[in-house]
C-alpha cells in the first residue's frame, strides 16, 4: 500500500522543498513514479552557480573574504557546474559496477536536491551580511555549515534510495565515488597538459611550415 | 607641401635649441606599503639644500660617524677621520672646529674612529664617545673638557672586556646612556660621578625555529648548549626625545623581539604597534637591511634610517607608515651610506653620509606636511578637523589608504555612516566598516521599528505555515496547466 504524501499534487518546482524535508520519501515517490526532471537540475545548478557568484560579488565587505578584483565567472562555473557534472558521473561509474539501481538522471537529481538547502542558506546568510556584522558573523557559519550537513544527508539518503543500497553500502560507495573523482581530476589535468603540448607541436609545425 | 615640411622641421629646431636643461631634481621615489605591498606615493620630503665643506667653510668631511641638531638648529657632526668635532651654526656655517681639548695641563686629541657626539642644553657640554681612547669626553664649545669618564668599575662589568662607547645620550637627570661596542646587555648608565648605575633596555630575545632545532640537535647528540646562540644584540643607535622616551634600533635578527624601541625609564618598549621591518625584509625578500640610525621630530614622527639601501622609513606616533623615501645612489636625496640621522626643531631631517662625506638636509613637502598633520589631528580622534587635510592628501595622492580611513572616522564622528561605510571600504578597513555597518542598521531600525517588526513577523508566519503557501501555490500551478 502505497503511503500517502503531498506529492501527486504538488508542483514539480516544489519537490526539491518537499524532499529537503521528507529525504526519504521523496526520493522513493521521485523513483517510483519516475518523476525526477532534467529541467529541475538544470535550474538547481544554474541557480547554484548564481548564489556562488552572489557570495563573492555581494558580501558585505567586513565579511567579504573574495577579492572583488579577481571575480571570474569561469572558475565559479568551475567549481560549481563542473563539480556537479564530475561527481554525478563519478558516482555513476562506481554504482553501474557496484550494481546500483539508479540512472545517471536519478544521480542527477539527488546531487541537485542536495543542493537546495545550501542554495537557499547561502542566499539568506548573503543578505543578512548586510545587516549582520563582526562577531555576528558567526550565526552565519553556523547556518552554512548546518545547510551543508543537511544537504550530506540529503544526497547520503537519496543515493541509499535511488540505488538500493545498505547503509554500509552506500558508504563504500561514497568513498569510493570520491577516489574515482581523484583519479578523473588526474586524468583531466594529463589531458590538458598532453592537448596544450599538442597545441603547441602543431602550431611550431604551423609556424615553421609558414616562416621557415 | 615639402616646404612646409622643411619650415616645421626648422621651427622644431629652433625651439629645443632654446630648450634650458632642468636642474637636477631628486627623483620621486617616495612610497608606502600595504599589506606588504609598496604603493608609489607622492614625495614626502624633498631636499633643501646639502651641507659640503664648500657651504660649511671648513675642510672636507671624512668617514663621519654621527649627528646631532640642538634645539636653535646647531649643528654637531663627529667627524671621525679627521679627529674633529665640526659645529655649524642654524645656516650651516662653520663655527667651531674641536680638535684639541684641555683637560687641566693636558691637551687631550680624539683618535680616529671615534663613534659619537651629544649636546645636552642644560649645561651647554658636549659628550663625545672617543671610542678608541675607550673614554667619554665632556667639554664646553670652546674646548674646555670638565670630566673624562673612563671605563667604570663594578662588579657586573667584566674588567676583561674593553669599553668601547659608541653612541651616547644623556637625560635629564645628567645620566649619560652609553651603548658600547662589545657590551651586549644594553647601554651602559654612568652617572655625572662617573659610577656605574646599570645597564638599560637590553634587547629582549626570542628563540627561533632554528635556535629550537639547534638545542634539540644538541640534546641528543649530549652536547652542552652553548651559551652564544642565545646572546643578545648590541644597540645599532640610541636617541633622546623631548618627551623622556629613549628610541633605539638594533640590527634585524630574528631573535630579537623587537629591532626598533621606544622605551620608557625602566626599559620597556612602550609602542603602540610593533614596526616589524624584520617581516618586511622577509615577505618582500628585501635586501637585509641595517638599521643605523632612529630620530623623533617636534611632531612625534619616527624616521629610521637603512644604511643598505638608504631608505627612509617615516611612521607616525601610532607606528602607522607615512612614508618611504631616500634610496641609493648618487643624484640629491639619495644616499650611499647613510650613518646617522638627526631632526631639527623645524622638523627637517638631516642625513649624515659617509660615503658622499656630506650632510643631506630634506624638507617637508606640502604633501608631506598635510599627512603628518592629517595623521596628527586622527591620532588626537580629532577627526571632523582632520577631513580637510585628508582631502588635501588624496587630491596628492589617492593611493594613500590611511587616508580614506580617517575620512571614513570623521563621517562616523558626524554620524554620516553610509558615505564613513564607502571610506571604509576603499580604506581596506573591514573593522571601521563594520562599526558603520551597526551604527547605521541602529539607526535604520529605531527609525522604522514597525517596519522592521513587520516584517520580522511575517517571515516567521511564512516559514511556520509553509505547508499551506506550497498546497496554494501547488493549485495555482495545476490549474495554470489546464
Amino acid at each position: 500500500m502505497k503511503k500517502r504524501t503531498g506529492f501527486d499534487t504538488m508542483s514539480p518546482y516544489l519537490y526539491p522543498f518537499y524532499i529537503c524535508r521528507h529525504p526519504k520519501d521523496g526520493f522513493l515517490e521521485l523513483k517510483a513514479n519516475k518523476k525526477g526532471s532534467p529541467t529541475i537540475v538544470v535550474i538547481t545548478v544554474a541557480l547554484w552557480l548564481f548564489v556562488e557568484l552572489f557570495y563573492r560579488a555581494a558580501t558585505g565587505f567586513d565579511m567579504n573574504q573574495f577579492n572583488a578584483d579577481d571575480m571570474s565567472l569561469l572558475r565559479t562555473a568551475v567549481v560549481t557546474v563542473a563539480m556537479f557534472l564530475m561527481v554525478c558521473i563519478s558516482n555513476w561509474c562506481i554504482c553501474t559496477l557496484m550494481e546500483g539501481k539508479g540512472k545517471l538522471l536519478d544521480i542527477c537529481v539527488v546531487g541537485a536536491n542536495a543542493l537546495v538547502p545550501y542554495i537557499f542558506v547561502r542566499f539568506l546568510t548573503t543578505i543578512l551580511s548586510w545587516v549582520f556584522t563582526g562577531d555576528e558573523q558567526v550565526f552565519l557559519n553556523y547556518a552554512v555549515i548546518v545547510a551543508e550537513l543537511w544537504g550530506v544527508l540529503i544526497a547520503f539518503s537519496g543515493l541509499q534510495e535511488i540505488h538500493e543500497y545498505t547503509f554500509l553500502k552506500t558508504i563504500y560507495a561514497i568513498g569510493l565515488t570520491i577516489v574515482c573523482l581523484i583519479i578523473m581530476f588526474f586524468i583531466v589535468l594529463m589531458l590538458l597538459i598532453l592537448f596544450e603540448q599538442l597545441y603547441f607541436f602543431i602550431t611550431t609545425v604551423v609556424f615553421e611550415l609558414r616562416y621557415g | 607641401m615639402r616646404k612646409t615640411i622643411v619650415c616645421l622641421l626648422a621651427f622644431v629646431l629652433v625651439l629645443t635649441s632654446f630648450s634650458v636643461a632642468v636642474s637636477a631634481a631628486q627623483p620621486d621615489r617616495t612610497y608606502t606599503y600595504e599589506e606588504d605591498t609598496p604603493v608609489p606615493s607622492t614625495n614626502a620630503y624633498q631636499v633643501m639644500t646639502i651641507i659640503d665643506e664648500a657651504l660649511m667653510g671648513t675642510t672636507r668631511l671624512k668617514d663621519a660617524r654621527d649627528i646631532f641638531v640642538d634645539n636653535s638648529d646647531r649643528v654637531f657632526i663627529m667627524d671621525s677621520g679627521n679627529c674633529r668635532v665640526v659645529v655649524l651654526d642654524e645656516n650651516y656655517k662653520c663655527i667651531k672646529e674641536l680638535k684639541e681639548f684641555k683637560y687641566g695641563e693636558e691637551i687631550l686629541t680624539l683618535k680616529e674612529g671615534a663613534q659619537g657626539v651629544f649636546f645636552r642644553e642644560s649645561n651647554q657640554r658636549l659628550y663625545i664617545a672617543d671610542t678608541e681612547n675607550n673614554r667619554v669626553i665632556v667639554c664646553d664649545l670652546d674646548g674646555n673638557v670638565s670630566k673624562v669618564y673612563e671605563k667604570p668599575v663594578d662588579e657586573l662589568l667584566d674588567p676583561s672586556v674593553a669599553f668601547k662607547p659608541k653612541k651616547i645620550i644623556v637625560d635629564n637627570m645628567g645620566i649619560m646612556y652609553v651603548t658600547s661596542g662589545n657590551i651586549n646587555t644594553g647601554a651602559l648608565l654612568i652617572d655625572s660621578g662617573g659610577s656605574f648605575l646599570g645597564f638599560y633596555g637590553t634587547n629582549k630575545l626570542k628563540e627561533t625555529a632554528a635556535m629550537k632545532a639547534e638545542r634539540m640537535w644538541r640534546n641528543i647528540m649530549k652536547q652542552a648548549v652553548t651559551a652564544e646562540t642565545f646572546q643578545p644584540v648590541e644597540f645599532n643607535n640610541i636617541f633622546w626625545s623631548e618627551d623622556r622616551f629613549v628610541y633605539t634600533v638594533s640590527p634585524l635578527v630574528e631573535s630579537v623581539v623587537s629591532s626598533v624601541s621606544k622605551l620608557n625609564a625602566l626599559g620597556t618598549n612602550v609602542f603602540p604597534q610593533a614596526i616589524d621591518l624584520f617581516t618586511l625584509q622577509k615577505t618582500r625578500k628585501l635586501n637585509s637591511m641595517v638599521l643605523n640610525d632612529i630620530t623623533v621630530d617636534n611632531e612625534g614622527a619616527i624616521t629610521i634610517i637603512d644604511g643598505n639601501s638608504g631608505h627612509l622609513f617615516q611612521y607616525d606616533e601610532g607606528c602607522n607608515l607615512l612614508a618611504v623615501f631616500g634610496g641609493r645612489g648618487y643624484q640629491q636625496g639619495l644616499f650611499l651610506q647613510p650613518v646617522a640621522l638627526e631632526s631639527d626643531s623645524k622638523n627637517r631631517l638631516l642625513v649624515l653620509d659617509t660615503g658622499k662625506n656630506t650632510v643631506t638636509v630634506m624638507e617637508q613637502t606640502f604633501y608631506g606636511e598635510m599627512i603628518r598633520s592629517a595623521n596628527y589631528l586622527y591620532n588626537q580622534g580629532l577627526y571632523y578637523e582632520s577631513i580637510e587635510p585628508w582631502m588635501e592628501v588624496l587630491r596628492m595622492n589617492a593611493n594613500y589608504t590611511q587616508a580614506y580611513v580617517g575620512l571614513g572616522k570623521a563621517y562616523v564622528s558626524l554620524g554620516e555612516y553610509e558615505k564613513a561605510m564607502e571610506y571604509f571600504e576603499l580604506g581596506k578597513n573591514p573593522d571601521g566598516y563594520g562599526e558603520a555597518k551597526a551604527l547605521l542598521r541602529d539607526e535604520i531600525i529605531r527609525r522604522n521599528f514597525a517596519l522592521v517588526a513587520a516584517v520580522v513577523v511575517i517571515a516567521m508566519f511564512a516559514i511556520l505555515g509553509w505547508d499551506s503557501i506550497s498546497k496554494v501555490s501547488s493549485k495555482l500551478y495545476w490549474r495554470f496547466k489546464k
